[in-house]
């Protein structure tokens, strides 16, 4: 505002239409606050109001049909998940950190890899685009598709097993096999778009340091250990951050692949039960108390790898 | 430059993990060819005997194609529009415009983001039920169904994206000052500036963001599949496909389902590719780190 | 601008409200006939066509109450109930899975069934029956579908039935083939992963001939984690280890091709059969499931009944239609409508009179082993919670089948999940 005053002689005559800086504060407020308008009543009805219901369904019993019937019994919920014999926390909670650990771990690794690759090579768009390809098909495609390559009878996988000697494995009715069968397929569809945001990264490290190091003599895998991976720490954290918050909740996958949880319950995760719980045996308040407990696990290793990410980082610098 | 060695690593690598990324969609289109009795029986073979185009007829045959297409397009196109709209109406207020509580809304969109989406579920489903005077409800959001019968039910949870709001308004932040100062001193209204100056600006943003909401969009399952089990005429495709299994001959399921597969995938990747020049830049210059 | 921007957020909701609402008044509507709709897991031949025949003909004949069928498939059924009574949209009229009723009974989705209905309804059912649709002695509805287990062999690869867990197990070993690769070409004894049903049903069974039972009297307990449950676990992971049995294989294609020497079914397997096997259902032979001991047999009997739903405008018209399904006859038949078509498509009627006058005259040795099974089979609990209980059954059974977890740890576990899934 400053700046305008110093500046008005020359537009003295225009200044006019505009008003003064008070009421142009406020306009602005009050236009904001319209341009808001849709996003923070879309927000009121469809998040605060449904955490505060969830909140209430958590500590209540319910059916789900009739509203009147919500019956508050406290802590009961809870108790009941998270005591003796219940199968949340074996293996359902247990298969959840599984599953989003391996495949994050799996999709953070193989698409470190391959950005700082395709970094090097000519035709990237093509490359990436290749990457891609899983993230654009529906989760109904990438399940089905995969439960194909699984097959004991008639799937690629099992053909090359075959091929080279080896017996053939019912990878997903097989309980030993059913998770990690599965978490093969969630890295696959991460990779994309994880490579893609990695890249962002790599293309913001000036090419001159490397030059510079070069030039000192260092080998392609001191330049990365010593300066690509520390400068790509931010991204690292975003992607890591992400794909694990979508990991621990994500069961449509699991729906697809194994459709009731899997051979002993061995693809059960929390997503899944807690949908089922919902909507197959009409338990609401034990469902909503499942979905605040996966909250609070994914609140927290949020929480963990911010940690662990900030000490590495004091540590490098 | 880097040294001139050639990266036949890389390449190896690269090459060796793309095979891996492609493969999957072969086997996909090769299995949608394989008659009855092709499938399924040892020892294994890639290609089928012949091109059974049987199956895309029984794909066809067993699914309502025009409904799933129709409540997909009209979905996707809803959500992508919405989201478009309001994440930049929203993004340029929090870029640009000075108001009390700035801060705080800033704050708060994007904790939305930190909320895993299924912990609303529930309660979303809930809120569409007893909303009131729809569907047969009083003014209390009794006695009907609410919206969750009806395709609104299926647009409704996605309209805004907190995602998106921070995209918009980090790629606006950068858009000069003076520009939008002159506009103001010229008379313009806020919505004016929005409309003529700011919009045009955030095309590269506007395009990464559209093409993500437009996949996520067209791909969800979890909702979808929880309203069109209340009202199967609500139906999209990915659901469609899924639900198809339940009724076909057990034999000759999967190269049916695959050939169905198939159709619904090629819209989406035909669209994809037509942009993902511009995706791809999008995502690199947004300043996504 | 500020007129625009509100103008168009006044027009999103009210076309939002106004698309919502087309899609549910118009069934509210009163002039006409009144419409029930009826929803079961009849989604398929021969099921569908076979019920849309019989609803057909009260649509016919019924001016006044016009009724439409709505078919899911089963593994959807009850997340369909579940979702759709949510949503305030259930079905006049519902057909549950007997295992369900105690949650339904719980939810007060079901009205129970008026005094005189229900009084008929105990004097002419079967008492299995009767049993699934009762919740503490509370009537829901018109039995239709009652199952029982017994055992299927085939007459080639096992020429005696056993009637013993060691004559079982040495007629499984006999009839097994192995491939060069040491690959299960056929099977001895066939146990089947596909559905809950087919793990837990067939342990049932087996259960009681061992002399045990699932739930304690007072259902409060569960009474699974005994030396008669762990002999069963014991009889079916010996064959899974002696590589007589493979769960992994899809049973219901299994046997029909004629790769399998024994397994155990329900009697609705002998109405699909016969297409499925042609001439080669001549080997389909059927006996009781036998125990341990000589004398002793188990089987378990569960049903389906169709009730009508609390949220329904139009009850009367409801049962009204339901009593006409139920208990009336076509004009020069011998059984009720029902009854009539259950036995058509292989299943034994829930009406004792029904199945006399429908066999009367006919030697059917395979359904005489289920129609017998009744007498002695113990029947699927319906308590609350039925379905999950049945589910932690299932994963602990597969658990020990694949070595997982050894019996008396999977048991153990069992009983403890079960616990708390009745003190929910």
């Amino acid at each position: 505002m400053a700046t305008l005053t110093t500046r008005a002689p020359d537009r003295a005559s225009r200044r006019t239409t505009v008003g003064t800086p008070a009421r142009r504060g406020r306009r602005q407020t009050v236009t904001a606050y319209l341009f808001l308008a849709p996003t923070l009543l879309f927000f009121a009805v469809f998040l605060v109001l449904p955490l505060l219901f969830a909140l209430l369904l958590a500590v209540s019993k319910w059916s789900g049909f009739s509203l009147g019937q919500i019956t508050p019994i406290g802590f009961g919920n809870f108790a009941s998940i998270l005591g003796r014999g219940s199968t949340f926390l074996t293996p359902i909670l247990t298969n959840t950190l599984l599953f989003a650990f391996g495949s994050v771990v799996i999709a953070l690794l193989a698409s470190l890899v391959l950005a700082n690759c395709i970094n090097r090579l000519r035709f990237q768009g093509f490359w990436r685009t290749l990457y891609f390809l899983p993230i654009v098909t529906t989760v109904v495609a990438v399940g089905n598709i995969w439960k194909v390559l699984y097959e004991p009878t008639g799937g690629l996988v099992n053909g090359l097993l075959n091929a080279i000697g080896l017996p053939s494995v019912s990878f997903l009715t097989n309980p030993n096999t059913a998770l990690p069968s599965i978490v093969v397929v969630q890295a696959w569809t991460a990779v994309g778009s994880a490579i893609l945001i990695l890249t962002a990264g790599l293309k913001a490290i000036p090419e001159s340091y490397y030059e510079a190091a070069e030039l000192d003599g260092a080998g392609a895998w001191t330049m990365f250990w010593t300066m690509t991976l520390p400068m790509l720490r931010p991204t690292l954290l975003f992607v890591s951050i992400t794909q694990f918050i979508t990991a621990l909740q994500s069961f449509a996958l699991i729906i697809v692949m194994t459709g009731d949880g899997g051979p002993a319950d061995a693809t059960n995760v929390a997503g899944f039960e807690m949908y089922q719980q919902a909507f197959k045996y009409g338990d609401w308040g034990t469902a909503s108390a499942m979905a605040f407990v996966l909250f609070l696990v994914i609140l927290v290793i949020t929480l963990a790898q911010l940690w662990f990410f900030r000490r590495k980082g004091e540590e490098t610098s | 430059m880097r040294s001139r060695r050639k990266p036949w690593l890389s390449y190896l690598v690269v090459a060796l993990g793309g095979l891996v990324m492609v493969v999957p969609f072969l086997d996909l289109v090769m299995t949608s060819f394989k008659g009855p009795g092709e499938y399924g029986t040892l020892p294994y073979h890639f290609l089928p005997k012949h091109l059974d185009f049987g199956n895309y007829a029984a794909a066809i045959d067993g699914l309502d194609l025009p409904l799933l297409f129709r409540n997909s397009i009209i979905v996707t196109l809803v959500v992508t529009t919405a989201v478009l709209l309001t994440s930049s109406l929203a993004g340029y207020a929090l870029a640009k415009l000075r108001f009390p509580g700035r801060a705080f809304v800033f704050r708060f969109v994007l904790t939305t983001m930190m909320f895993p989406p299924f912990l609303f579920l529930i309660p979303d489903f809930l809120i569409l039920v007893h909303w009131p005077l729809a569907g047969g409800n009083n003014l209390f959001g009794t006695g009907g169904s609410g919206l969750a019968m009806s395709i609104v039910a299926l647009v409704m949870p996605f309209l805004v994206s907190g995602f998106g709001i921070f995209l918009m308004r980090q790629f606006i932040v950068s858009i000069p000052d003076e520009v939008l100062e002159a506009a103001r001193l010229d008379g313009a209204g806020e919505f004016t500036i929005w409309l003529r100056i700011v919009l045009p600006q955030t095309r590269p943003v506007a395009i990464t963001l559209g093409l993500l909401t437009f996949v996520n969009a067209w791909n969800e399952y979890i909702w979808s599949l929880l309203i069109a089990t209340a009202n199967p005429r609500a139906m999209t495709l990915p659901v469609g496909i899924q639900l198809l299994q339940n009724y076909l001959d057990p034999a000759r399921t999967t190269p049916i389902v695959m050939a169905g597969l198939v159709l619904s995938i090629i819209p989406v990747l035909v669209v994809f590719l037509l942009l993902q020049k511009y995706y791809v830049r999008g995502v690199l210059t947004s300043g996504l780190r | 601008m500020r007129r625009r921007s509100l103008a168009t957020l006044g027009f999103a909701a009210a076309g939002a409200t106004a698309l919502g609402g087309c899609g549910a008044s118009a069934s509210a509507r009163g002039s006409g006939p009144v419409r029930l709709t009826l929803l079961s897991h009849y989604a398929n031949a021969p099921l569908k066509p076979g019920l849309a025949k019989l609803i057909d003909e009260f649509n016919r004949t019924h001016r006044t109450v016009q009724v439409t069928a709505q078919g899911v498939n089963f593994d959807s059924l009850l997340e369909t109930v579940t979702v759709r009574q949510a949503a305030g949209r259930g079905a006049d009229i519902i057909q549950p899975y007997g295992l369900w009723a105690g949650q339904f009974a719980e939810a007060g989705v079901l009205v129970p069934a008026p005094k005189g209905i229900a009084e008929e309804i105990r004097a002419h059912y079967s008492k299995a029956a009767v049993g699934a649709a009762t919740v503490d002695g509370t009537l829901y509805g018109y039995p239709t579908e009652t199952q029982t287990y017994g055992l299927y062999y085939n007459k080639r690869l096992v020429p005696t039935p056993p009637s013993t867990w060691d004559e079982l197990e040495s007629a499984a070993r006999k009839a097994t083939k192995r491939d060069r690769h040491g690959n299960i070409v056929v099977q001895g004894f066939g146990v089947s992963k596909e559905q809950d049903s087919n793990v837990v049903h067939p342990f049932l069974s087996l259960l009681q001939s061992a002399g045990g039972h699932f739930l304690e009297p007072g259902g409060t307990h569960t009474a699974v984690d005994s030396a008669a449950a762990r002999s069963v676990l014991d009889l079916e992971c010996g064959l899974i280890r002696a590589r007589v049995t493979d769960p992994g294989t899809d049973m219901a294609k299994a046997y029909p091709s004629g790769l399998v020497g024994m397994t155990i079914n329900a009697g609705w397997w002998l109405g699909a059969l016969p297409a499925m096997m042609g001439g080669s259902y001549k080997d389909v032979g059927t006996a009781p499931i036998p125990g341990p001991r000589d004398g002793a047999r188990g089987s378990l009997a569960y049903g389906y009944f169709m009730g009508v739903n609390a949220q329904s405008r139009h009850q009367d018209a409801a049962w009204e239609f339901l009593t006409w399904l139920n208990r009336g006859k076509s004009r020069g038949a011998r059984a009720t409508r029902m009854g009539t078509f259950q036995y058509s498509v292989g299943t034994i009627p829930p009406r004792p009179a029904d199945t006399d006058a429908l066999t009367e005259g006919t030697k059917n040795a395979n359904l005489a082993t289920f129609a017998a099974a009744l007498e002695y089979a113990t029947p699927e609990p319906n308590i609350n919670h039925g379905q999950q209980i049945k589910a932690v059954l299932q994963k602990n059974i597969e658990a020990a089948w694949t070595g997982q977890a050894a019996v008396p740890d999977a048991l153990r576990t069992t009983a403890e999940q079960v616990d708390n899934l009745l003190a929910r």
